[in-house]
C-alpha cells in the first residue's frame, strides 16, 4: 500500500477509535492490526506524530498487567481534525467507488 | 526472535535517536509486550506483529526529518583525535566488510578452506587495521595502542586443532580514568592488587561469532579504554540473525581513581571492591550490581534489567531504571532514584536528603539510624505508610510530614504504587 496514503487511513482510525473514549496503546494498536495487515510498530509511530502535532494527549494510568499504561486521549483539535479527516475519506472512497463501481467496465 | 532479542535490536537500532524519543518508543513496546503477554500471545507471536524495526527506522526517520544526521561528519565541532578516531573507524568497517566477504564466500566453498581463507581475513584485517592505527596514534599524539589479542587453542583427541575462545587485553600504570564499553559483554569489575589498571576480554562464541565482534584498548591521556563492540560487517543480517556470543569483560581497577564509566547493553554489569571519585554505570536489559564500594558521586542507569547497590558508601547517588527495580543498601547523603514500573527498595545510613520518584512502582525506605524526617509523600492510589518510633501514620493522604526530629528530607512519590517511610 501507498506509505502516506496508508498513514492518512491509520491516523483517521486512531482518531476515530479516540473520538467516544480514551484508550492505550495495545487496544488501539491490536484492533487495527487484527483488521489489516500492518505491523504494529507502525501504528505506535503513528500515535507518536499524533501527540507530537498536538492532536491527542497522553497520561499513565496504572494496569493490572505490570507496567503502567499510557493512555491516549483526543484533544480539541484532534475532534475537529478527525471531523475534516472523516469527510475527506468519505468524499474520496465515494469518488472512488464511482469509478471502480461498474460504470466504466 | 524473542522478547528480549527483539528489544536489544531496537534499542540498538534507535541509539542514533534523541533519548527521549528513545525512552518513549522502549517503554512503548514494553507495555505492548505486557498487554500481549497478558491476552495470551507469545513473545514470538507479538514480535512478528509489531514487525521489522529497519521499517520503524525508515518510518521514524521519515518523521523526525532529519534523523540520524547525529551519526554523520561534522567537521566544525570535531578535533583531531576526533577525526582521526572516526577514520580509523571508517577503515576498519571497510576492512571488516571485505574480510567479512572473503570468509563467507570461502565457507561456500567449504570448511577446509573456509579455515584458510577466515585466517587470511583474520590477518589482513589487523594488518590494515593497524596501519589506520598508526594513522590515529599520529593523530592523536597520546593514544597508546594497548591492546593484545591471540588465540587459545586447544588440541582435540585426533590432532586437529579447534579454536575455543578469542581473548584479548590491556593494561597501564599511568592513568587515573577508565572507561569500558561492552555492548553484548558481561562487565566483572574488582580492585587491582598492584595498582596497574587491567581489561581482559573473552570471547565465548563460535569462530564466527568471535569474527563479529572487535575488542579495543588504547590508553589516551590519562584514559584507559577497553571496547567490545560489535563489528560492521556490512552483510546486513547474516551475522545479526545469531544469537549473541557470551562475551566478558574482567576489568580490575586501581585504588581512589578519578572517574570510572562501565557500559553495557545485554550484558550484566557486578562491580566489587572499587574506590573512584565519579562512578558511571549504565545497562539496558541485564542487571547491575554494585557491591562494597566507595564513590563520591555514582550515577547507575538501566532500561530492562535491575540495580543492586549494597554497601556502597558515596556522597551522591543517583539510579535510574524503566521497568527493572532499584535496591540500594548504602551509607549516602543524597539519594535519587527513578522507576516507570520497577519497585524501589532502599536502606540507607547517614543520608540527609532523598528524592525517589515511580509510576506504577512501590517505594520502600528504611533510614538506619535516623530520629525522624521530614516527607513530601504523594501517591495517586497507592497506600502511604509513614513509621516513626510511636509516631505511625498508615493510610495518610499525599501531603507533608514530620515526624520525629525531621532531619532527613524526603520527596516521594508514585502515582499507582504503595509507599512506606521507615525509621530504624
Amino acid at each position: 500500500m501507498n506509505a502516506q496514503f496508508k498513514k492518512g487511513a491509520l491516523e483517521l482510525c486512531v482518531l476515530t477509535m479516540l473520538a467516544d473514549k480514551d484508550r492505550y496503546g495495545y487496544e488501539l494498536t491490536d484492533e487495527i492490526s487484527a483488521r489489516m495487515d500492518i505491523a504494529t510498530g507502525t501504528l505506535y509511530l503513528v500515535l507518536k506524530r499524533l501527540k507530537d502535532d498536538n492532536l491527542v494527549t497522553t497520561y499513565l494510568q496504572e494496569s493490572e498487567n505490570g507496567p503502567a499504561r499510557k493512555y491516549y486521549h483526543l484533544s480539541d483539535e484532534g475532534r475537529k481534525y478527525q471531523t475534516e479527516l472523516k469527510e475527506e475519506w468519505t468524499q474520496f472512497v465515494k469518488a472512488i467507488d464511482e469509478i471502480i463501481g461498474g460504470r466504466y467496465e | 526472535m524473542n522478547k528480549q532479542e527483539y528489544m536489544y535490536n531496537l534499542f540498538e537500532a534507535l541509539r542514533p535517536f534523541d533519548e527521549d524519543v528513545r525512552n518513549e518508543i522502549i517503554s512503548d513496546y514494553e507495555e505492548h509486550f505486557a498487554d500481549g503477554l497478558a491476552n495470551g500471545k507469545t513473545e514470538e507471536q507479538i514480535v512478528e506483529e509489531l514487525g521489522s524495526i529497519d521499517e520503524l527506522i525508515a518510518d521514524l526517520k521519515e518523521l523526525k526529518g532529519k534523523g540520524s544526521d547525529k551519526k554523520g561528519f561534522d567537521f566544525d565541532s570535531m578535533d583531531i583525535s576526533k577525526a582521526a578516531d572516526s577514520l580509523v573507524k571508517g577503515i576498519a568497517n571497510f576492512v571488516g566488510s571485505v574480510a567479512g566477504t572473503v570468509t563467507k564466500g570461502a565457507e561456500k566453498m567449504g570448511e577446509g578452506f573456509a579455515d584458510g581463507a577466515s585466517d587470511f581475513a583474520d590477518s589482513f584485517s589487523k594488518g590494515v587495521t593497524n596501519a589506520a592505527k598508526e594513522v590515529y596514534n599520529k593523530g592523536s599524539e597520546f593514544a597508546k595502542d594497548l591492546s593484545e589479542s591471540y588465540k587459545a587453542t586447544r588440541n582435540t583427541a585426533d590432532g586437529t586443532t579447534d579454536a575455543t575462545t578469542e581473548e584479548g587485553s590491556g593494561s597501564s600504570a599511568d592513568c587515573n580514568e577508565i572507561v569500558i564499553e561492552g555492548d553484548c559483554a558481561n562487565i566483572y569489575v574488582t580492585a587491582s592488587p598492584d595498582n596497574v589498571a587491567r581489561v581482559h576480554y573473552t570471547n565465548h562464541g563460535t569462530a564466527n561469532q568471535q569474527l563479529t565482534y572487535a575488542f579495543e584498548c588504547y590508553q589516551k591521556g590519562s584514559t584507559l579504554y577497553g571496547i567490545a563492540k560489535r563489528k560492521n560487517l556490512g552483510l546486513t543480517n547474516f551475522f545479526r540473525s545469531l544469537t549473541s556470543p557470551r562475551i566478558d569483560l574482567n576489568v580490575e581497577v586501581p585504588r581512589d581513581y578519578k572517574a570510572v564509566t562501565f557500559k553495557t547493553a545485554s550484558g550484566e554489569i557486578r562491580v566489587e571492591g572499587i574506590s573512584a571519585r565519579t562512578a558511571v554505570v549504565g545497562d539496558v536489559s541485564g542487571n547491575i550490581e554494585i557491591k562494597t564500594c566507595g564513590f563520591e558521586t555514582l550515577k547507575a542507569n538501566n532500561i530492562s534489567g535491575d540495580i543492586t547497590i549494597d554497601g556502597v558508601n558515596s556522597d551522591v547517588i543517583t539510579a535510574e531504571a524503566v521497568s527493572g527495580s532499584v535496591r540500594t543498601a548504602a551509607s549516602v547523603a543524597e539519594l535519587k532514584t527513578v522507576t516507570t514500573s520497577g519497585r524501589t527498595n532502599i536502606i540507607t545510613r547517614n543520608v540527609e536528603k532523598i528524592q525517589s520518584n515511580s509510576v506504577s512502582g512501590s517505594i520502600e525506605m528504611t533510614l538506619d539510624g535516623a530520629d525522624g524526617f521530614n516527607a513530601n509523600a504523594s501517591s495517586v492510589s497507592g497506600r502511604i505508610n509513614l513509621l516513626c518510633g510511636d509516631s505511625n501514620v498508615t493510610g495518610a493522604k499525599s501531603g507533608k510530614y514530620n515526624l520525629g526530629s525531621g532531619r532527613v528530607q524526603i520527596k516521594a512519590s508514585t502515582v499507582s504504587g504503595s509507599l512506606r517511610i521507615e525509621t530504624r
